[in-house]
């Protein structure tokens, strides 16, 4: 059992405001993240489920019952922190047997219990050592020993693996996720880190400015990005302003500055509405003559498998556009065309493209 | 040119060390000369008097009891209702906070006899609190005790009110420090407020309620100003102190000053030795009781405590009692002044007014400018001299072996009753020794350096040990500037606020400070010895006038102390 269900949770610092009307449902075993720039009021929101911090208006439901007026330590979830947190006064055995004892076990029984889930973390063999003397990772394994141990069934991820080098990370990251399935375990992982997210998660929940904007697996968020933000932060969109030209049952007519796209996707907009286009890099095809977009390559970047070039085309605009061929060179004169189907549309938001950009990079 | 600067800082070392011998070091061991010097004396006034025999001995033992029974409980009381307040104002945010962190400070720059006589007033006069209620007397009599344990009422609560500030300002600097992080911790897994402060806080509490504790101890075991004055006939040792030097009995006094010396850093001592050689500052407390059934009842116990509820009982219990404590004394004193100004309000006569007393025959007005005269003076001066010679020290004890020896000798001036160390300024300065002063301002003036260096000194080396201060020091260095520069322009900027802090406090202690005063002072009166004469010869309306315009002054003075404090911490 551990299921979650947050309704219409709202949270005000002052008159900043950290959440607005936050929907969240996770069922039982299901590892959602919630995703966000900095500031965007994640933390805040695990302190409330956690019961650390008081919701201004709403409610959290814990396997259906309401525990909004429940202290912490009676919710029944636990909490791992960003920097472990481990007492640093206290053995790594004394550590994970701390949830046990306070909570009236016998403290034979409680290190017992305690050693069973360090042997899983194949850490049993440090179990007399301090907390400063272990390694970034085994610190890790002991908060999550320490987290899991008491038996709750719902797991709250403060940006886990945030302290740890980029190239332990992806690999506890693997082991993280591994443990949480293995143990049946509800989780919810806060983080900013996208490629993190998409690695771990069932689902993710995507929050911007205190609400969440979008909530969906992996795939779905990449192929189906609901809004600007959506789309900019989770996505290497190329985004551009155009104002809707005409709109009809052939599709929508965009102009982008003397430059006009068709878009076969669903969405309502009216004729001379600005709305934002946006073009993923590798949907547009590159040839070296033809007609349509033209443009010249102004540069061009290395990644792995690809190339990434930065095209200007004909009327200013730059953009960037994937191929996997060598043969296109600084300073060729190319041609783009784009499958209408791949042609993304959002409403444009308030302050226009260059206010999302801005909320995207977490500037405003 | 390297060799004028060897020169120089040989002589800085020099001249600063041997400043500090003789100013500081000095005075505070010259005590453990006493049984020597004064061997016949002893034996004569303590031992073998011919008429009590050895009377002044069981006296001796008796104020020592009480005096280290009223201070036991002082603490315990401090830290009891130090913990709580210094929570409330490291973990919770409300509009009165800068209040009541005001009110906590108050008590450490009060003139203590002020503060002395405004809770005699309150507690024991129809003046008081009895007026409020209206009662025909005090709500208290001044030897109404404690049951069980026999110490006076309104003692204790000046003397928990007088050290309350040194428990609540070191446990409240240790849990800022404490990420919460560790308390969130323990409450998702599942542990109660009450058992997370236990097993998570209270570790890395430890150290400083003990450091906290060992001041309020001292403090209250040297106390004479206020203890003066509403012990009624009860005697504590310091008191005592001053009582056989008014009695020319020096021996005798000199054989319980160096007692209570002794005895003081008995107890201290090993302590300190302790906690200090614990790893990382961190007390492991026994775990005697963990996972025991005892253990499991506690932690049900806790639980039963933990609701939200006794938290906010609890800290509306504390902030009463410290506003009962601190505020209501100056409250009356205030409103008494004006009830007395023209005339005595209950008999109506105008010999009982505050005005009379001052311009009238009793003609108290010019003692009272010459007092303050004497107090600003001498506060000025020593502290002004104690600046100059606790910045070498600050950089002697930082750079070189011996500087540990040296801080650790700085810490006995703190916790000498301030009336055993004005004997011993009195018997090595004056006739009975050197014979260089006789008692007035300027034997005022060195006994207030002997406790001024002290703290000046602790409160620049917070700042010095938390400014990276040696790497801007060698980046000068590198940049061109010659040694001297460098403390100019570098160092002295970063520490003047330790320097600022130390200086505010050491001035308002000189001016309050009483027990050592009253020994040295001559026939130079500072003001806050003046209140107790004043209640002495029972010129109540004077007293109350000066009460109220030295609690004015260290009003002024907090808010001062307040201003240069905040400022450090941007």
């Amino acid at each position: 059992m551990g299921s979650l269900r947050l309704s219409n949770v709202s949270k005000k610092f002052g008159s900043l405001t950290a959440l607005k009307n936050v929907n969240l449902e996770i069922s039982d075993g299901e590892y959602v993240v919630l995703l966000g720039p900095t500031g965007a009021g994640k933390t805040t929101l695990l302190k409330i489920i956690a019961g650390l911090l008081k919701q201004d208006s709403g409610e959290i439901y814990i396997d259906g019952i309401r525990v909004d007026d429940y202290p912490p330590e009676e919710r029944n979830v636990s909490l791992f922190f960003q920097n472990f947190a481990l007492f640093p006064h206290m053995t790594v055995l004394e550590n994970v047997a701390f949830g046990l004892k306070v909570r009236g076990y016998d403290s034979r029984e409680a290190e017992s219990r305690a050693l069973e889930v360090l042997r899983l973390m194949h850490l049993d063999d440090r179990a007399y050592s301090y907390p400063r003397e272990l390694s970034g990772g085994m610190q890790q394994r002991v908060a999550l020993a320490r987290t899991i141990v008491t038996g709750a069934s719902i797991l709250l991820l403060d940006e886990p693996l945030s302290q740890l080098d980029a190239k332990i990370k992806s690999e506890l990251q693997y082991e993280l996720r591994d443990f949480v399935k293995k143990l049946g375990l509800t989780a919810l992982h806060v983080t900013n880190d996208v490629e993190e997210a998409l690695a771990l998660a069932d689902r993710i929940a995507i929050i911007n400015k205190g609400e969440v904007v979008q909530i969906g697996t992996p795939f779905e968020i990449l192929e189906e990005p609901e809004n600007v933000f959506v789309a900019g932060f989770m996505t290497d969109m190329n985004l551009m302003e155009g104002v809707v030209e005409e709109v009809s049952e052939n599709g929508i007519v965009i102009d982008i500055g003397n430059i006009k796209l068709r878009s076969s996707r669903k969405g309502s907009f009216k004729e001379g509405e600005i709305v934002i286009v946006g073009v993923k890099p590798k949907d547009f095809k590159i040839e070296e003559t033809g007609s349509g977009l033209t443009g010249k390559i102004e540069d061009s970047i290395f990644s792995f498998k690809y190339k990434r070039l930065i095209v200007c085309l004909d009327n200013g605009l730059r953009v960037q556009v994937k191929t996997d061929k060598d043969s296109f060179k600084n300073g060729m004169y190319v041609s783009l065309s784009i499958d209408p189907s791949k042609v993304y549309l959002f409403p444009c938001p308030k302050g226009g493209l260059r206010a999302a950009i801005a909320e995207i990079a977490g500037v405003s | 040119m390297g060799d004028t600067w060897k020169i120089l800082r040989i002589m800085v070392l020099t001249s600063t060390l041997l400043a500090f011998t003789i100013l500081v070091l000095l005075p505070t061991i010259f005590l453990a000369s006493f049984p020597l010097i004064y061997m016949d004396d002893i034996r004569y006034e303590v031992f073998e008097n011919p008429l009590i025999g050895d009377e002044n001995l069981r006296f001796i033992a008796e104020v020592l009891a009480f005096s280290f029974k009223l201070s036991a409980l002082t603490v315990l009381a401090d830290i009891l209702l130090g913990i709580p307040l210094a929570f409330i104002l490291a973990r919770s945010n409300f509009p009165g906070k800068l209040l009541l962190e005001t009110f906590v400070t108050l008590p450490l720059v009060i003139p203590t006899s002020g503060f002395g006589f405004a809770s005699l007033l309150t507690w024991t006069t129809i003046s008081g609190i009895g007026k409020w209620l209206n009662l025909n007397r005090g709500v208290l009599s001044i030897t109404s005790s404690l049951p069980f344990i026999d110490v006076p009422i309104v003692l204790f609560m000046v003397h928990v009110t007088l050290t309350l500030p040194y428990v609540v300002r070191t446990v409240q600097a240790k849990l800022v420090e404490i990420d919460t992080i560790y308390e969130d911790a323990s409450r998702t897994l599942g542990a109660n407020p009450l058992t997370t402060f236990r097993k998570i806080l209270m570790p890395e509490l430890l150290p400083a309620v003990f450091s906290g504790s060992v001041l309020a101890f001292a403090r209250s075991l040297g106390e004479t100003g206020a203890t003066m004055i509403v012990a009624g006939v009860r005697l504590t040792a310091a008191v005592a102190v001053v009582k056989w030097e008014f009695e020319f009995k020096l021996g005798a006094a000199a054989f319980l000053g160096l007692i209570l010396v002794i005895i003081t850093w008995l107890i201290i001592l090993p302590a300190e030795l302790l906690l200090t050689g614990v790893k990382g500052g961190v007390v492991k407390p026994p775990s005697l009781i963990s996972g025991k059934a005892l253990e499991r009842l506690l932690i049900k116990f806790e639980a039963k405590f933990s609701k939200r509820g006794f938290k906010n009982i609890l800290y509306g219990v504390c902030i009463a009692l410290l506003f009962i404590l601190t505020i209501m004394p100056i409250v009356v004193v205030v409103e008494s002044v004006i009830d007395y100004m023209f005339k005595d309000p209950y008999t109506g006569r105008v010999e009982g007014s505050v005005v009379y007393q001052l311009f009238g025959p009793p003609n108290y007005f010019p003692a009272i400018l010459r007092s303050t005269a004497v107090s600003f003076l001498s506060a000025f001066t020593s502290t002004y001299i104690s600046v100059f010679l606790s910045i070498p020290l600050v950089y002697i004890i930082d750079r070189y072996k011996f500087g540990r020896i040296l801080r650790a000798m700085l810490k006995i001036p703190l916790v000498v009753p301030s009336s055993a160390l004005g004997l011993s300024m009195l018997l090595l300065w004056g006739p009975k020794f050197l014979g260089l002063l006789t008692p007035g301002i300027w034997l005022i003036i060195l006994t207030q350096i002997v406790f001024s260096v002290p703290v000046i000194v602790e409160t620049t080396i917070a700042v010095y040990e938390g400014s990276n201060i040696q790497l801007y020091e060698g980046a000068a260095r590198t940049l061109g500037a010659n040694p001297y520069y460098v403390v100019e322009k570098i160092s002295l900027p970063i520490l003047k606020e330790g320097i600022i802090t130390g200086a505010i406090l050491s001035f308002t202690h000189s001016l309050g400070e009483t027990g050592a005063a009253m020994i040295v002072m001559g026939a130079d009166v500072p003001i806050s010895v003046l209140v107790v004469n004043m209640v002495e010869s029972l010129a109540i309306p004077a007293a109350l006038f000066t009460s109220t315009y030295l609690i004015a002054i260290s009003t002024i003075m907090v808010v001062v102390f307040r201003a240069a404090s905040r400022r450090r911490r941007i």
